[in-house]
C-alpha cells in the first residue's frame, strides 16, 4: 500500500507530498472497539476531552478481581501520534500470543491501556494533516488577548507545514554540508556568516515578527500536568490541570490505586538513559530527583530495556519537560513511571557497519536513506507579504517525521515494546508469606511470628510514595475472633515499601485460642492473606 | 404627612413596616438623630451582626436583600460543593449606572476554611451596608457606580453547616466534607472525633497522672499550664475528645476532610508531601473550581480579598520565598499604600508577608488570584487577641491567658466546658473540658459589629482605588495634506493601575484599547513623552491602540493621524480591569 502511495506521488508531483499514512480518528477508534471480541479485553472510559470525545481505556485482565496493574499511555501530546499507533498495536502483539501464555502473562496481574489520552488533536490533527500538541481549548497562545489570530500557514499549497528561510545579509543559518535541503546554524564561533533566517511555515499577521506563533492547537497536556508546572508558557494552559484530560488521567491512577507502574509511550525518553540519584535535589522541601532506591529501579529497568530495544539503534536523547505527565506520575502520582517514544531515525553505516551518525544527521540520513516522502521536502520560491524585497523559500524539514514514521516503520518497534511490557510485568511485585511460628507460651497465650517476601523484582511501591498521603500502604490486618485479646501487636499496622527479595517480618502475642486471619500487602502489591490456627 | 413617618419609625421597627415607609420616601433617609453616624437606623433588611448564620439563614439573607434593593443586589449560584450545596455569590452594584460586569470589580470571600465562620459574617455586613447605605452616603454611590463588588459569604458551605451542627474543636472542620483515606490504610474516614459526652462539643480530655506535666491554674480551674522544670504535675493532656475507632493505636486519625481547600489553587502547586493540606491536583474540589471560573469569566476583578482567622494580619502574598521574584517594587508599593492604611484602620491588626512573617503556603487562594490572575489581593486573618483588652497580649498568641481572663470578666464562663468525669473505653477514667468551638478564634457576638465594619470599610478603601479612568483631553490639530493629528489622554484617578507589573510582565490579561472610532486612521501610536515628541508606532490595527497598563495616578497618551478632518468623531478606552469609558469629540 505504501509503496503504491509512494509510486503515485513521484509520478504525480501535482498531488503535493505523502502525509503521514495514520488511521482517520474514526478508523482508529473503531480498531480500538474492534478488540472488545477477546474474553480478556474489556473497554471502559476515564473522562471526556475538553472537546467532548471519551478517552478510552482498553484494559487486558483475566478476570475482574484487582490485581497490581500496569498502566500504558500514550497520545498526551499530540504531536506524537505514532505513540497511539503503537500501544494500539502492542495490544494487539498481546493479544496474539498463545493463549497460554497470555493467560499465564495476566496470572496475576493486569494490563491497562490509555491509547489516546488526546483525542482532541488526534481528530483534528489527522484531519489536517497538520501535527499540533493540543487539545480542542481556544487559547491565546501569545497571550496579546488576540485568540488563533496568527495561525501556521501552508504558504505553497503543499498541504504540509515545513520551514521557510529567507535569504538576507542578518541570516542566522547555512546550508548543512551534506543535505542540501536542510539548513543549520552558523556557527560564529568559527567565523562562519548565516545567509538565512530560518521560520517556520508562516505569516506574521499581527506584525510582532514571529510567523504561526497562535493558531489551532489548544492545550499541550503534556505542559498541564503538576510536576513543574510552567505558568504562562505557551500551551501550558491557564494553571496546572485546568485540562479536563489532565485531571481524568490523574483521578484514574488515583482512583485505581493497583496502579503499579506506568509505561508511556510519549517525548521523553527515561528509559534509554535512567533516571538518576541527585543527592541534593532529593533532600530539597520540593523534591526533583528520584530518590536512591528508586534510582536503582530505574536503572535496572533501563538494563532490560536498553537489552530489547538495541535492534532500534541508537535513541534520540530526550530530557523531560516542565508539566509533563512522566515527572508527574512518579514525583505526584507515586508510581514508577517510565517513558520512551518507542521509535527513533536509525540508521547503519553501510561502509562500516558502525553507527557513526549522530542527532540531528541521523534523521536527516534516515529520511533520505529511506526515500521518506514528505519528510524533507526541496526548497520552492514564495512570495511573501512581509518580506516584499527578500527571497523567500518554503521547504525543509517536517518536523513530525522526526519521531513519526510512516507505519510500516513502526512494526518491529511495537513488536520489542510488547516483548519489553512483559519483562517489566513480570519485574513486578509479588508478596508470599512464609510458614508461620506459633508459639504457645501457656494459658492460652501464643506468639504468632511471620514473614512476608517480596520475591518480585520491583519494590511494592516506589520510596517516594511512603511520602504520598494517597498512595495505599503496605498494611497488615490482623483479625482475631471475638474472644480473643491482643497482648502485643495491633489489629492494623502500616509499613514502608518493601523492596525486591526483602521480608518483612510480623509477631503479635494474642491471649485465647481459635484461628487469627492475617492480610499482608498493598493493592500495587497484591494483598495475601493467611489462617493461623492456635 | 411627616409627623406620620415620624411616628411610624419612632415606634415601628418591623421590617414590613419599614419598607413601605422607605418606599413612600422615595429613599430611606435616616431621620438624623436616630441615625448613630455611619449606620443604617432603619435598614430595610434588619440584621443581628453579634452572631453566626448557617447557610439556610446566608441564603435568606441574600434573597431579602435582593428583593429589598434589586437595582443595587443580585445573587446567583455560582456552583455546587461536594455535597450539592450553591455557592452564592452577591454581585453589589448601581445596576442603573453602565454595564455592570465592566466595572472594575472587588471579590470579597469568607469562610474558605469552615471553622473560620466569621468571615462570612463579614462579607454579609459588606453587602448590607452597601446597599443599605447607597441613598444616605454619597461616597457609597459614587462607589457602587463606578464599581461592582462581587461578595462570596462562604465558599465552603458544607463544612460550614458541619462545623455549626456537629462535634467540632475551634480547629476542626477546616476543611470539606470530601471523605479521604488520610492514613493511606486504605480505609475512609475510619477514626472520627467523637463526642463522648454529647453536649455538641469536642473538648480536651485529661488524666490524673503522677508523671503528668500539667496542672490546673489555681487562679482560673478551666486553664491548664505547664508545670516548671523540677515541679510535679497533677495531668496529662490527651488531645481532643475521641477513642480509637480502628483499632490501629491512634486516636481521632482518620477525620473527615484533613485536606485544606486553601492548598487547592492553581498557583505554585505542591502535592501534599510539600504542603500538608493539598488534594490530588489544583481544582481537586468542586468549591475551588467554581470560584475559579468564576474569575476567568469576570476577568474585570481588579481586587480581591479572601477572610481567615485568625491573629490580626492583613496578608499579601507571595506564599512561598521562591515567588517573591514575582512581586516588584512597583507591585509592592501599591500594596504597602493600600495594606498600611488597613493597619490603621483596623486597630491591633498588622499588614505583612504570608511567606515571611506567618508561614510558607504552597497552592493558596491568595496566590492564584495575585500571580496566577494579576489581581491584587489581601487576605485579613481575623480576631486578635488584641480586641480583649485592647492592648498587645503579652505572652504571644497561643500562650496568652487573656482569653481566660476575657471569659471570666466580659462572658461570665459561656466560653469553657467545665471538666468533668468521664469513662473512656481506652484511657480509663479522665476529665473532659475546655474551651468552647466558637471561642478563641471566633469573635465574641459583642465585638463582631465593630470588627465587621472596620474590614467592610478596608474592603471599600480597597475597591475605592481600583482603577478609574478617565479621558482627560482629545486635541486634533490640522495638519498639511488634508490630514488631522489627534492626541487623546487618559488618566487613572487612582492607586490601582489597570495592570499589576507582574501582568504586564507576563501578560496575565490582555493590554487595555485605547479606540477611536469615526475615523479613518493612516497611523496609530504611543506617545511615551509628548514634549519630546518620543512615539512608538503600532502597525496592527492602529485604530485601536494597546497600552500595556495605565498605572496608578498617571496618564497615558496616544495619537493617531487621520484623512480629512472627520466629525462625530469617538474615543472608547476599553480595559478589563480598568472598565470601559468612551469620549466623542
Amino acid at each position: 500500500m505504501k509503496k503504491i502511495f509512494v509510486l503515485l506521488c513521484s509520478i504525480s508531483p501535482l498531488l503535493g507530498f505523502a502525509q503521514l499514512d495514520y488511521p482517520s480518528y474514526k478508523d482508529l477508534l473503531s480498531s480500538i472497539h474492534q478488540l472488545k471480541g477477546n474474553k480478556y479485553v474489556s473497554i471502559g472510559t476515564i473522562g471526556k476531552s475538553f472537546g467532548g470525545e471519551n478517552i478510552s481505556v482498553v484494559k487486558l485482565e483475566r478476570d475482574p478481581n484487582v490485581k497490581p496493574t500496569l498502566l500504558l499511555v500514550s497520545g498526551i501530546d499530540g504531536k506524537h501520534p505514532a505513540g497511539v499507533i503503537s500501544s494500539v498495536g502492542l495490544l494487539k502483539e498481546l493479544l496474539a500470543m498463545q493463549p497460554d501464555s497470555l493467560a499465564h502473562l495476566l496470572d496475576n496481574k493486569s494490563i491497562w491501556i490509555v491509547p489516546l489520552v488526546n483525542p482532541d488533536a488526534y481528530k483534528r490533527n489527522v484531519e489536517a494533516g497538520h501535527w499540533n500538541s493540543g487539545n480542542a481549548r481556544v487559547v491565546d497562545n501569545d497571550r496579546d488577548g488576540r485568540m488563533d489570530e496568527n495561525p501556521s500557514m501552508d504558504i505553497n499549497g503543499d498541504a504540509l507545514i515545513s520551514q521557510m528561510r529567507v535569504k538576507s545579509i542578518a541570516g542566522t543559518h547555512v546550508m548543512h554540508p551534506n543535505y542540501k535541503n536542510i539548513l543549520i546554524e552558523a556557527d560564529r564561533s568559527k567565523g562562519e556568516k548565516g545567509n538565512y533566517v530560518l521560520f517556520d511555515e508562516g505569516i506574521d499577521t499581527d506584525f510582532d515578527d514571529r510567523y504561526g506563533e497562535d493558531g489551532v492547537g489548544g492545550v499541550n497536556l503534556d505542559r498541564n500536568f503538576t510536576f513543574n508546572y510552567p505558568a504562562f508558557y505557551p500551551e501550558s494552559g491557564n494553571y496546572a490541570a485546568s485540562e479536563p484530560e489532565t485531571k481524568a488521567l490523574m483521578n484514574f491512577v488515583y482512583e485505581n490505586p493497583q496502579i503499579s507502574t506506568i509505561v508511556q509511550f510519549g517525548l521523553t525518553n527515561n528509559l534509554s538513559e535512567p533516571e538518576r540519584f541527585n543527592e541534593a535535589k532529593a533532600n530539597e522541601r520540593i523534591v526533583s530527583s528520584w530518590t536512591a532506591k528508586d534510582a536503582d529501579v530505574a536503572k535496572y529497568i533501563s538494563s532490560i530495556y536498553k537489552k530489547i530495544s538495541k535492534p532500534l539503534g541508537e535513541p534520540t536523547k530526550m530530557e523531560h519537560k516542565p508539566g509533563n505527565f512522566a515527572n508527574t506520575a512518579y514525583y505526584h502520582l507515586g508510581k514508577y513511571s517510565f517513558s520512551t517514544p518507542i521509535w527513533w531515525p536509525s540508521v547503519v553505516d553501510s561502509v562500516n557497519n558502525t553507527k557513526t551518525t549522530k542527532g540531528d544527521d541521523m534523521f536527516y540520513q534516515w529520511a533520505i536513506q529511506n526515500n521518506i516522502d514528505g519528510a524533507i521536502l526541496p526548497w520552492v520560491n514564495v512570495k511573501h507579504p512581509n518580506f516584499p524585497n527578500n527571497e523567500v523559500e518554503v521547504g525543509g524539514i517536517v518536523d513530525i517525521y522526526r519521531l513519526n514514521p510512516p507505519l510500516a516503520y513502526l512494526g518491529q518497534s511495537t513488536k520489542i515494546h510488547a516483548d519489553f511490557i512483559q519483562h517489566l510485568l513480570k519485574a513486578m511485585p509479588q508478596l508470599e508469606f512464609q510458614k508461620p511460628e506459633i508459639t504457645a507460651l501457656g494459658a492460652d497465650v501464643f506468639r504468632v511470628e511471620l514473614a512476608v517476601t517480596n520475591v518480585g523484582l520491583m519494590p511494592m511501591y516506589p520510596e517516594i510514595a511512603d511520602k504520598i498521603k494517597y498512595v495505599s500502604k503496605f498494611k497488615t490486618i490482623c483479625e482475631l475472633q471475638k474472644d480473643q485479646v491482643f497482648l502485643n501487636g495491633k489489629r492494623l499496622q502500616l509499613y514502608p515499601s518493601l523492596g525486591a527479595g526483602k521480608s518483612q517480618t510480623f509477631s503479635w502475642l494474642i491471649k485465647g485460642k481459635g484461628t487469627v486471619t492475617i492480610i499482608a500487602g498493598c493493592p500495587t502489591s497484591g494483598i495475601v492473606n493467611i489462617d493461623v490456627k492456635l | 404627612m411627616k409627623l406620620i413617618n415620624i411616628l411610624f419609625v419612632a415606634v415601628c421597627t418591623v421590617s414590613i413596616l419599614s419598607v413601605a415607609n422607605a418606599q413612600n420616601n422615595n429613599d430611606a433617609i435616616d431621620i438624623p438623630g436616630l441615625r448613630a453616624v455611619g449606620s443604617p437606623a432603619n435598614p430595610k433588611v434588619p440584621m443581628n451582626w453579634n452572631r453566626y448564620h448557617d447557610n439556610k439563614q446566608i441564603e435568606q439573607f441574600c434573597k431579602d436583600l435582593q428583593k429589598a434593593y434589586p437595582s443595587l443586589v443580585k445573587y446567583e449560584s455560582i456552583g455546587k460543593s461536594f455535597e450539592g450545596r450553591d455557592i452564592f455569590v452577591l454581585s453589589i452594584s448601581d445596576f442603573n449606572n453602565g454595564i455592570s460586569d465592566r466595572k472594575p470589580g472587588m471579590w470579597i470571600d469568607g469562610n474558605i476554611h469552615a471553622n473560620e465562620l466569621q468571615g462570612s459574617e463579614i462579607a454579609m455586613y459588606t453587602a448590607w451596608y452597601l446597599a443599605e447605605n447607597y441613598h444616605q452616603v454619597p461616597f457609597i454611590k459614587e462607589l457602587l457606580q463606578e464599581k461592582i463588588f462581587y461578595i462570596a459569604p462562604t465558599i465552603n458551605p458544607d463544612s460550614r453547616d458541619y462545623f455549626i451542627y456537629e462535634p467540632n474543636t475551634m480547629h476542626s472542620s477546616r476543611t470539606g466534607r470530601r471523605p479521604f483515606d488520610n492514613d493511606g490504610d486504605g480505609l475512609i474516614a475510619e477514626d472520627l472525633y467523637d463526642d463522648l459526652d454529647a453536649d455538641g462539643h469536642i473538648v480536651m480530655m485529661r488524666r490524673k497522672s503522677k508523671t503528668g506535666r500539667y496542672k490546673a491554674d489555681p487562679e482560673n480551674a478551666n486553664r491548664m499550664i505547664l508545670v516548671k522544670p523540677g515541679e510535679k504535675g497533677e495531668y496529662e493532656l490527651l488531645g481532643f475528645e475521641g477513642i480509637d475507632n480502628d483499632g490501629d493505636g491512634l486516636v481521632n486519625e482518620d477525620i473527615t476532610g484533613t485536606y485544606d481547600p486553601n492548598r487547592d489553587w492553581g498557583w505554585n502547586w505542591q502535592p501534599n508531601y510539600v504542603q500538608n493540606g493539598a488534594l490530588y491536583y489544583p481544582g481537586t474540589l468542586p468549591e475551588t473550581m467554581a470560584v475559579k471560573n468564576f474569575f476567568f469569566k469576570h476577568t474585570n476583578i481588579a481586587g480581591a480579598q479572601s477572610y481567615h482567622n485568625y491573629g490580626g494580619m492583613i496578608l499579601r502574598g507571595p506564599g512561598a520565598a521562591q515567588d517573591d521574584k514575582y512581586y516588584s517594587r512597583k507591585d509592592i508599593q501599591v500594596y504597602d499604600a493600600i495594606g498600611q492604611t488597613g493597619a490603621k484602620m483596623l486597630p491591633g491588626y498588622d499588614y505583612i508577608v504570608i511567606h515571611k512573617d506567618l508561614y510558607t503556603v504552597f497552592g493558596g487562594e491568595i496566590d492564584f488570584f495575585a500571580l496566577g490572575r494579576g489581581i491584587y489581593t489581601f487576605s485579613n486573618e481575623l480576631m486578635t487577641t488584641y480586641k480583649l483588652f485592647n492592648e498587645k497580649a503579652n505572652g504571644g498568641l497561643r500562650q496568652s491567658d487573656e482569653y481566660y481572663e476575657f471569659d471570666k470578666l466580659l462572658l461570665f464562663g459561656d466560653a469553657y466546658v467545665p471538666w468533668k468525669e468521664f469513662d473512656h473505653p481506652q484511657f480509663g477514667k479522665i476529665e473532659i473540658g475546655g474551651a468552647k468551638k466558637n471561642y478563641t478564634r471566633n469573635h465574641p457576638g459583642f465585638l463582631l459589629l465593630e470588627d465587621a465594619h472596620r474590614n467592610a470599610a478596608f474592603t471599600i478603601y480597597h475597591a475605592h482605588h481600583m482603577p478609574k479612568l478617565e479621558i482627560t483631553s482629545i486635541e486634533t490639530k490640522v495638519l498639511a495634506g488634508n490630514l488631522t493629528e489627534i492626541v487623546a489622554t487618559v488618566w487613572n484617578s487612582r492607586i490601582i493601575p489597570t495592570h499589576s507589573d507582574h501582568d504586564v510582565k507576563n501578560k496575565v490579561n490582555r493590554p487595555d484599547y485605547i479606540r477611536i472610532e469615526g475615523a479613518d486612521v493612516i497611523v496609530g501610536m504611543r506617545v511615551l513623552d509628548k514634549d519630546f515628541n518620543s512615539t512608538v508606532e503600532q502597525k496592527y490595527k492602529p485604530d485601536q491602540i494597546e497600552v500595556p497598563s495605565i498605572d496608578g495616578m498617571s496618564e497615558v497618551r496616544v495619537k493617531w493621524i487621520v484623512k480629512g478632518s472627520p466629525k462625530n468623531v469617538k474615543i472608547v478606552v476599553d480595559s478589563e480591569k480598568g472598565g470601559l469609558v468612551e469620549k466623542a469629540i
